[in-house]
């Protein structure tokens, strides 16, 4: 599925959160990449039907989400992670998956209790699934509101911040989940956290103050900062970037430091912060 | 097992390998005979572990709550039930809540009312208040997963109905109790009876509660799905004291001012008015206002 952005913007009051943001999107999983307040959250949240843009459209296959109609059929293809997930703490595992499917149009009984057996297993979550949610800790709570997410087997798949909260073991299984997930459909996944997106995504887009400043792969934003990445004793002046490493050197992102300095290869929060330090908002 | 001979019984393996439940002669049969298990091992075409996750779906399924058990008998379907019965004004606590305060403002309308300590009806006060909260923690914005609900398939108007309508059917069947009650234990011809429901056949005054009521529970509806359900709960509930306290300051007579005919007439036109709005701005769908929302 393709997911259109055009000439998007939305403002909060005075404040503007998206500034006429125009790509697409297609099959894979895409990062959303940008500090906090860049607007990806309400870029998803647009596209999740929940708010309306200020001006422009976004689209999913052709269905806008500023139409009625259209909107309930972007619904019946979508699967979204909220970032601030709210779950009924009484509920069962079992009980609250089955319930976001029974609204999800799953009627049938027998079918839907496989559809959500199944959604537990892909997060691993078929051993809880008779505990209350008030007894889980904030990682397998995370993995319940993937499982709702998925329960409907979406071709659109939004999740907003998913590793937020997840400590680095958890971190590592949700990638390797959302890979399997992302090979049939189309995800995005916003996050502020560079790992996140060099794990996973096929491509990435980097938002800054509600404009996008690139949009491409993960490779071709490591490339932006070959050749201006250093190691050196001291940073100069006019430098982007730089901090110290575990070896006591600095690592400087810019020009040349000095005639000491030695160009290593780049990373991929190499290639972000210089991308984003291009911003004229900087 | 091509060569399975006449003394095994092919055909009823062959029923079962397609999915027909054995009878205990055959089960019998097959815990003696290993040759037949090995043929239906070779011809079964189920699947063991989707069978499995079947099975293990329908156990770790949870059985109907008692109240999706009686709404089922009034046949309204389950996904129905289970999503009108999270809304937070219908949990026991809540309801029980109300009961409490209905039963202390009935008592205090039955002992104030008579003696003239009071010249309004506290039970008649506090009913539309009641409706206020419950219509206002009843709205899309008091679901704690309310951003996971509005973006399923699910209607908005149909969500709006259900949660309304059955907040509201609630509350009525707890005030109508509270102000019979308060109406028999008055004494005869007092006007509260007028409004206590028993008096069906005198006209529109007998539902002079109904009508302030849903009026309030809809300013309270329509303010907290566009901000917060506390906000929505405080402009309902506020705009109807604000109108009882000046009614009760200006009105020699505030019962006949506040329930009279004509109040009446203005309440129903106010729900018209009031209904059109919600549904209206429901219909689209959108549950996040960018005047509260901002990230």
């Amino acid at each position: 599925m393709n997911v259109v952005y055009e000439n998007l913007s939305h403002s909060y009051g005075s404040v503007r959160a998206l500034d006429g943001i125009n790509i697409t999107i297609g099959p894979g999983i895409t990062g959303l990449l940008g500090p906090n307040g860049a607007g990806k959250t309400t870029m998803l949240r647009i596209l999740a039907t929940l708010l309306p843009p200020t001006s422009g459209t976004a689209r999913l296959d052709g269905w806008s989400t500023s139409h009625d109609r259209e909107r309930v059929e972007i619904r019946r293809r979508l699967g979204y992670l909220p970032q601030d997930l709210g779950l009924y703490p009484r509920f069962t595992v079992f009980e609250f998956v089955d319930y976001l499917a029974m609204l999800k149009e799953l009627h049938d009984p027998r079918q839907r209790h496989r559809r959500v057996r199944e959604a537990l297993e892909a997060v691993d979550l078929q051993d809880v699934a008779g505990r209350k949610i008030r007894t889980l800790s904030g990682g397998i709570r995370r993995r319940v509101g993937i499982a709702q997410a998925i329960v409907a087997d979406p071709q659109l798949l939004l999740l907003d911040e998913p590793t937020g909260g997840l400590d680095p073991e958890q971190r590592v299984r949700f990638r390797q989940l959302v890979g399997r997930l992302g090979e049939h459909r189309t995800i995005l996944l916003s996050t502020h956290l560079v790992e996140d997106v060099s794990a996973i995504c096929t491509s990435v887009v980097v938002l800054w103050h509600g404009r996008v400043l690139f949009q491409g792969a993960p490779a071709e934003l490591r490339k932006r900062a070959e050749g201006l990445v250093w190691n050196a004793q001291e940073a100069s002046s006019d430098a982007v970037a730089s901090w110290r490493t575990d070896n006591g050197m600095l690592r400087v992102i810019g020009t040349r430091p000095g005639p000491g300095a030695t160009p290593v290869e780049p990373t991929l929060e190499d290639g972000y912060l210089l991308v984003t330090s291009g911003s004229p908002t900087r | 097992m091509s060569a399975h001979t006449p003394s095994h019984p092919s055909a009823a393996l062959d029923a079962v390998a397609n999915g027909r439940v054995p009878d205990s002669e055959l089960v019998a049969h097959l815990e003696s005979c290993p040759e037949c298990v090995a043929y239906l091992g070779s011809k079964a075409k189920l699947d063991l572990d989707y069978a499995w996750r079947g099975i293990a779906a329908e156990l770790d399924a949870p059985l109907p709550s008692t109240g999706e058990r009686l709404l089922a008998l009034l046949g309204v379907p389950q996904w129905l039930s289970r999503f009108t019965l999270q809304i937070p004004s219908l949990r026991p606590t809540w309801l029980s809540c109300s009961t409490v305060i209905l039963v202390l403002a009935t008592l205090v309308t039955i002992r104030l009312v008579p003696t003239r300590a009071l010249d309004v009806p506290v039970v008649l006060v506090v009913v539309p208040l009641l409706a206020a909260f419950a219509a206002a923690f009843a709205s899309a914005r008091a679901d704690p997963a309310y951003e996971i609900v509005a973006a399923t398939p699910l209607s908005p108007i149909t969500a709006l109905f259900a949660r309304l309508g059955a907040v509201l059917g609630a509350n009525v069947v707890l005030c109508e109790v509270a102000i019979l009650i308060a109406g028999n234990r008055l004494t005869t011809g007092h006007r509260l009876r007028f409004y206590s429901g028993l008096s069906v056949g005198r006209g529109t005054l007998a539902l002079g509660w109904l009508l302030p009521m849903a009026a309030v529970a809809l300013v309270a509806a329509i303010v907290s799905a566009r901000w917060r359900p506390l906000a929505g709960a405080a402009v309902g509930g506020g705009a109807w004291l604000a109108l009882v306290a000046v009614t009760a300051w200006i009105s020699s007579d505030p019962v006949s001012s506040l329930w009279g005919t004509p109040a009446e007439i203005a309440y129903a036109g106010a729900v018209l008015v009031l209904a059109f709005l919600l549904g209206r701005s429901s219909a689209r769908g959108f549950v996040l206002s960018p005047n509260v929302d901002f990230d």
